[in-house]
């Protein structure tokens, strides 16, 4: 009796079991996103997830890796790079230091022969400069190219002209005299940071040697040749120096993001150099005071000059071929018009490839700085993609020196020389 | 069964459990460190065998070796305060918290909790309360009237970086006061009391009773603090990340920064060497205290 | 049970010492209080206050700072999985790491001698550098990104520290206290559980204590073995809320004292077992 009664426990078991691999049918994708909790674009994010695994019911399920903050999600993913757990999707940065460690690891799904299946996505990506910047030295294509950037000024039109200041200034002078009229009416002029991987600060770093011909091409040289000793790389220093020692808050040196952009939303700094992204923050109560957002301009660089970066693309890790089609999938479902248009909506960013504009509602803030920033007279990419990783992180080390004056502007731009050579 | 094979089956039964477990991720991670350090590594993939040559790097890199000795002395400095500060101050107040005073079960409530809040929070925490524009220290001064105090920015202040940093620990006594207490509630009350009536006054039973007695133990929280103190980073990262200008540096968050760099062989050289630092201090601690033979 | 009792007379030397020791104990106190309390205080401030000065009181209590946190981290499950984890990894280890100290101490014998040395050196090895070797051989052995996995991980990475802790406890435990057992035929085992593992509360508190602190607070490999939400513990899931409230710091501090009050609350309630099982303790001769 106890015997037939096991036998029969068994058999539903084995249904049971076989029951659930029916369902189990369902593959299973891992997405490691930082567009989750108060990130601009987070509800876009998780809207279009949603969208998806309802479209997808039975077949494909997204479940997602919430890891808040760039630099939390990017620690991660190159960990999951170099233990081969790689996710299934990911978000792929156009920032050399980031791109290149996917790139080496080799373990980022080559979309081209995915795309070239695909007719009509292939008419779509019509983008080569977009589709060059994400394809590695051996040819792979590791991303959708998904979001540009033009990376200007904010500035908080309010406290300007509370200094009595009517636009926002032009050239080098003219910003270092705005900066004392802020700072004489009890504002810190500009948010800076030297925590984290410097961000803000890089910016203008970049601002400041981009907005000349020789600047342009300091930045469009190969990180391995690039030359620290140059005229345009220790001036730009010099600058950044002097905006460190007396025209930031007190707590810049040693601030994170989160300390710069906090200052600048709440009122306590009057500028703060950052990309199209943040847009999304100024109107958000989380981040900032109500009726923030009218308050903001966006401006060229002093010297007529705008950043002009690929900011990120969508790529895929999955191994088994199962699990990268399904990846593809929705890599392509994020190419759809109305996905697409929420997306820029949301950003500000501008397109990485052919899509419907007719439905994209920039906001403001964009709608009025997209064509002056077309029309600048220099444009040039950011300051990590011109130098080793290894240089990024020293000036977590080194920006404290130059804020204090223990190192000069040509004491510090050798001290980039010496590591760079040696790393 | 003979006693003796009794004896042998219960030690090996005991013993390699533990032994095997510990050898699968120890002696592995050791192994694979002292292999990879002699190869080149850098990014995910591991090429060819090029000796000593990130060892070279270490000691006599024109850019590299100035952080590694900064990172050597910072680790010498923090292990000696643990040894000459941390512990003695620990020790105190084991004896004191031991001498049932007023109050002693809530001190010791309070004085452990550092130890059981995670060190994230309480590297977030200390980051808020050294913040130059808002933080604590600041307000405190303000209020002071210190205008030159309260105007320091704690954690990236050359003079004031390393400092800082050895304060967010060094005060926490809780947890090793009650490590050291459970070992001198256990010492007999008959010894301190033929003391008494010989007319010994409490420092001087403490001095000469109790500490001798306690000596294994406070030995050995003398190396688990030098030790722990050697594998700390993560609060170290959080809070200056070595800065500035490398004057908060330690051999563990070197190593992290490499490794997050994916110069992997020269972290793992930097490993060995922190191994080599680690095993010398204790080598020392232990002919110091004399542990291993019993302090009755 | 070694307390000096207190003299019933109060001479001025004597209140002068007393009142010393007050002191001391309330500067440690104060030191290791103040920023958490400061902390508290701060988050029921508003942002904007905070920003503008450190000290001063909240004109309100801003509960809202709570509702904010609250609702973007979701505490519950990350706390019970290192409630699962730490005590999981605490048993594990002492069971292993009791019996292997008692054998090291009880039997002197050249190999066992050996057996503790190489334990002592897993106390200085800096596991940071070897993160990738471990994480694929967890991976292979199909104890990846599971809790499972984690206390066995943890309580190995504790052997070390157990085994040379206890060794060092259990060597003060006279030899004679099992002859009659002997004489009478008693397995090891039995002696160990019954009548050694009595009289070292002392010891096993303090490794319990050590290894419960070590698994709550670590997080490196915690990062590098969890990948999904469901499996995260509470280490991982505050460095990630940290990513989440950079703009909003009374959110952030509410968010820290959700994390650390039922921390506080558990150990409290706790540590008057603990700290009994360590004071009632050996009583030697």
């Amino acid at each position: 009796m106890k015997r037939k009664a096991l036998l029969v426990l068994v058999a539903i078991a084995c249904l049971a079991a076989v029951a659930f691999g029916q369902s189990g049918k369902e593959v299973q994708l891992r997405f490691l996103s930082l567009q989750v909790g108060v990130h601009p674009e987070a509800k876009w994010f998780e809207q279009t997830v949603a969208s998806f695994n309802t479209q997808y019911k039975g077949k494909i399920r997204i479940v997602v890796d919430g890891v808040a903050g760039d630099q939390a999600a990017w620690e991660k993913l190159r960990t999951d790079a170099a233990a081969d757990t790689m996710p299934d999707l990911l978000m792929v940065k156009a920032d050399r230091s980031e791109f290149n460690v996917l790139a080496q690891s080799g373990r980022v799904v080559d979309l081209k022969p995915f795309i070239a299946k695909d007719a009509a996505l292939k008419a779509k990506l019509n983008d080569a400069g977009a589709l060059a910047t994400y394809t590695d030295d051996n040819g792979r294509l590791l991303g959708i190219p998904y979001a540009k950037a033009y990376v200007g000024i904010y500035y908080n039109k309010d406290l300007f002209r509370k200094a009595g200041l009517s636009g926002f200034p032009t050239t080098w002078d003219g910003f270092l005299a705005a900066s004392e009229k802020l700072k004489k009416s009890g504002v810190a002029p500009i948010s800076l940071m030297t925590g984290e991987n410097a961000w803000t600060s890089m910016l203008m770093l970049a601002n400041f040697i981009g907005t000349s011909n020789a600047g342009m091409k300091w930045l469009a040289t190969k990180p391995e040749a690039q030359d620290f000793s140059a005229a345009v790389f220790v001036d730009a220093v010099a600058k950044l120096q002097t905006l460190l020692e007396d025209y930031t808050t007190p707590d810049a040196v040693g601030a994170g993001y989160g300390v710069a952009a906090n200052n600048f939303l709440q009122g306590q700094t009057a500028m703060i150099a950052n990309g199209p992204w943040m847009i999304g923050s100024f109107s958000d109560p989380k981040s900032a005071p109500a009726g923030f957002e009218p308050k903001v301009g966006y401006a060229l660089a002093p010297g007529n000059g705008v950043i002009a970066m690929e900011n990120i693309a969508y790529g895929s890790g999955s191994k088994p071929s199962d699990k990268q089609a399904a990846s593809f999938e929705f890599l392509k479902y994020l190419t759809r018009d109305d996905v697409y248009s929420a997306y820029l909506s949301t950003g500000g960013a501008a397109p990485g490839f052919k899509t419907d504009m007719s439905k994209v509602n920039y906001p403001r803030i964009n709608k009025e700085f997209v064509p002056i920033a077309v029309a600048a007279k220099y444009k040039y990419t950011i300051f990590p993609n011109a130098v080793k990783p290894a240089v990024v992180d020293a000036m977590n080390q080194l920006l404290p020196e130059l804020a204090a004056g223990r190192l000069s502007p040509a004491e510090f731009a050798g001290k980039c020389a010496d590591i760079s050579a040696s790393n | 069964m003979s006693i003796r094979g009794d004896t042998l089956r219960f030690k090996l039964t005991a013993v390699l459990p533990a032994l095997l477990l510990f050898s699968i991720i120890y002696l592995v991670s050791i192994g694979f460190m002292l292999t990879t350090s002699v190869f080149k590594w850098d990014s995910l993939y591991i090429e060819g065998f090029v000796g000593i040559r990130n060892y070279v790097r270490m000691f006599a890199d024109r850019v590299e070796s100035p952080t590694f000795y900064r990172a050597v002395l910072n680790n010498l400095s923090w292990s000696s305060i643990a040894a000459f500060v941390h512990i003695p101050l620990a020790v105190l107040t084991a004896i004191i918290l031991a001498g049932n005073c007023r109050g002693w079960k809530v001190y010791r409530v309070i004085l452990f909790l550092p130890h059981v809040i995670s060190i994230t929070a309480f590297a977030v925490i200390y980051k808020q309360v050294f913040n130059p524009s808002f933080g604590l220290l600041r307000g405190l001064f303000g209020a002071l009237g210190i205008a030159s105090l309260r105007d320091v920015n704690w954690l990236f202040d050359p003079a004031w970086a390393w400092p800082s940093i050895i304060v967010t620990w060094v005060f926490h006594v809780g947890f090793f006061a009650v490590i050291v207490m459970a070992d001198i509630v256990s010492i007999p009350t008959e010894l301190y009391e033929s003391a008494q009536i010989d007319g010994a006054s409490a420092a001087r039973r403490a001095v000469s009773i109790t500490l001798p007695l306690v000596r294994n133990t406070v030995g050995t929280c003398v190396i688990l603090d030098i030790t722990g103190g050697l594998k700390y980073f993560e609060g170290l990262y959080l809070m200056t990340n070595g800065g500035p200008n490398y004057r908060t540096e330690t051999l563990a968050l070197y190593l992290f920064q490499k490794l997050q760099l994916l110069q992997n062989s020269y972290a793992n050289a930097i490993g060995v060497a922190l191994l080599a630092l680690g095993l010398f201090v204790v080598l020392v601690a232990n002919r110091a205290f004399r542990i291993g033979r019993s302090a009755y | 049970m070694g307390r000096k009792a207190q003299t019933s007379t109060r001479s001025p030397m004597s209140f002068l010492v007393g009142a010393l020791r007050q002191a001391y104990l309330l500067f440690f106190a104060a030191i290791t209080a103040f920023p958490l309390v400061w902390v508290v205080i701060s988050s029921f401030k508003t942002n904007r206050s905070i920003l503008g000065s450190a000290l001063s009181l909240p004109d309100t209590l801003h509960f809202e700072n709570y509702a904010t946190a609250a609702t973007m981290t979701k505490v519950i499950v990350p706390f019970t999985n290192s409630i699962i984890v730490t005590t999981g990894a605490v048993a594990l280890n002492l069971f292993l790491s009791f019996a292997a100290a008692f054998a090291i101490a009880r039997f002197p014998s050249r190999w066992l001698r050996t057996v503790a040395l190489i334990f002592s050196l897993g106390v200085l090895i800096p596991i940071n550098s070897a993160i990738l070797p471990i994480k694929l051989i967890m991976t292979r052995l199909g104890l990846g990104n599971s809790l499972p996995g984690l206390i066995i991980l943890y309580a190995i990475l504790g052997l070390p520290i157990g085994v040379l802790v206890l060794r060092s406890f259990l060597l003060s435990v006279p030899v004679a206290i099992d002859e009659s057992a002997r004489i009478d035929g008693t397995g090891w085992w039995t002696i160990l559980f019954r009548i050694i593992m009595p009289v070292s509360q002392s010891g096993i508190a303090t490794v319990a204590i050590w290894q419960a602190i070590m698994a709550w607070n670590e997080f490196l490999f915690a990062i590098l073995l969890i990948s999904s939400e469901a499996n995260r513990t509470l280490q991982i899931a505050i460095r990630f809320f940290l990513g989440m409230f950079f703009f909003d710091y009374g959110a952030l501090f509410a968010m820290l004292v959700i994390v650390i009050v039922p921390i506080v609350l558990v150990f409290v309630i706790f540590q008057e077992r603990v700290i009994a099982g360590l004071t009632a303790g050996a009583i030697k001769g």
